[in-house]
C-alpha cells in the first residue's frame, strides 16, 4: 500500500487534510502532513526537512505520492526528493491534483490498494471534475 | 425479458446487464463519507456501474469515481438510478442496493452513533 504526503503552507491545512484524508482511506493508510514552517504552527511556508521526514514516516516499498497546494510548495517537495537516495526517490511521485480533492481521492483509492499510479491518475482527475453546474452554461451552450 | 429461441447460442455471461432504482435515505444526502463506501464496494465488482440522479435529471456518472459521485448532488428523498453492465452486474447492484438501504446513523446525531 502506498503511503502519502499532504504539502502546504499552512500547517493547519496539511493537519486537518490528513483528518479528512484519513477517514477516506478508513484509517488504513500512512498518510503524514508536512505543513508550514518552523515551530510557529500559524507561520505559513514550506520545508523541503520537514517533507522529507514526512516522506520517510510513510515510507513504503509500493511508493510514496505527494500532494501539494502551490508554488515553493512545489519546489520544496523537489527540493526533498533530491535529498533521497536514488532507488527511494524513483519511487515518489509529486501529483499535479489539486491538494483537497487530490487528497480525498487519493486517500481513498490507496486504501483501496491501488498503485501509486493508477491512484496518482484518480487523483488528478480532480482536475477536470465540475462541482456545479450552473444554469447559465446550459444556456451558453445554446448561443 | 426475451428468452433466446431454440438454436441460438445462449447470450454469453459477460454481456449481463441490470439497473435499479434506488433513494437517498441519508438526512445529509450523498455526501462524502457513503459515497466513499460505495466505491469501495463498487470497485470490488469489474461490471461497469453508473449513477444517474433522477431526481435532478442528471447525467450518467461513474460510480467508482468519487468525484463523479459528488456530482450528483443527491439529496435525501432523491431518486438515482444504477445500471450496471458486466459478468458479476447483477451482485454488484444488489450490494449497492444493500448499501443505500443501511440504515444511517449520522455522526451528527451524537452520543451513541
Amino acid at each position: 500500500m502506498i503511503g502519502l504526503v499532504f504539502v502546504s503552507h499552512s500547517r493547519l491545512i496539511a493537519d486537518g487534510l490528513c483528518q479528512l484524508a484519513d477517514q477516506m482511506a478508513g484509517g488504513e493508510v500512512k498518510m503524514a502532513p508536512a505543513g508550514g514552517l518552523g515551530d510557529d504552527i500559524h507561520v505559513l511556508g514550506t520545508d523541503a526537512t520537514l517533507i522529507l521526514a514526512a516522506i520517510e514516516s510513510v515510507w513504503s516499498e509500493d511508493g510514496v505520492l505527494l500532494l501539494v497546494d502551490m508554488g515553493s510548495a512545489v519546489m520544496s517537495a523537489e527540493m526533498a526528493l533530491d535529498f533521497l537516495p536514488d532507488e527511494k526517490r524513483r519511487l515518489c511521485l509529486i501529483s499535479n491534483a489539486p491538494l483537497v480533492e487530490g487528497a480525498i481521492v487519493a486517500a481513498l483509492h490507496a486504501g483501496m490498494g491501488d498503485s501509486l499510479h493508477d491512484t496518482n491518475l484518480a487523483a488528478e482527475d480532480a482536475l477536470n471534475a465540475r462541482k456545479v453546474v450552473r444554469m447559465a452554461e446550459y444556456v451558453k451552450c445554446e448561443m | 425479458m426475451d428468452k433466446p429461441t431454440d438454436g441460438a447460442p445462449p447470450a454469453p455471461p459477460e454481456k449481463q446487464e441490470y439497473s435499479a432504482t434506488v433513494t437517498v435515505n441519508d438526512p445529509q444526502g450523498l455526501h462524502l463519507r457513503t459515497s466513499k463506501d460505495v466505491v469501495r464496494v463498487a470497485s470490488q465488482y469489474q461490471a461497469e456501474i453508473t449513477a444517474q440522479n433522477l431526481s435532478r435529471s442528471s447525467g450518467q456518472v461513474d460510480v467508482k469515481s468519487i468525484l463523479q459521485l459528488m456530482q450528483l448532488q443527491a439529496r435525501q428523498g432523491h431518486v438515482l438510478l444504477l445500471q450496471a453492465v458486466g459478468p458479476d452486474a447483477a451482485d454488484a447492484l444488489a450490494a449497492l442496493c444493500a448499501l443505500f438501504q443501511r440504515p444511517r446513523s449520522p455522526i451528527s446525531a451524537g452520543a451513541g452513533s
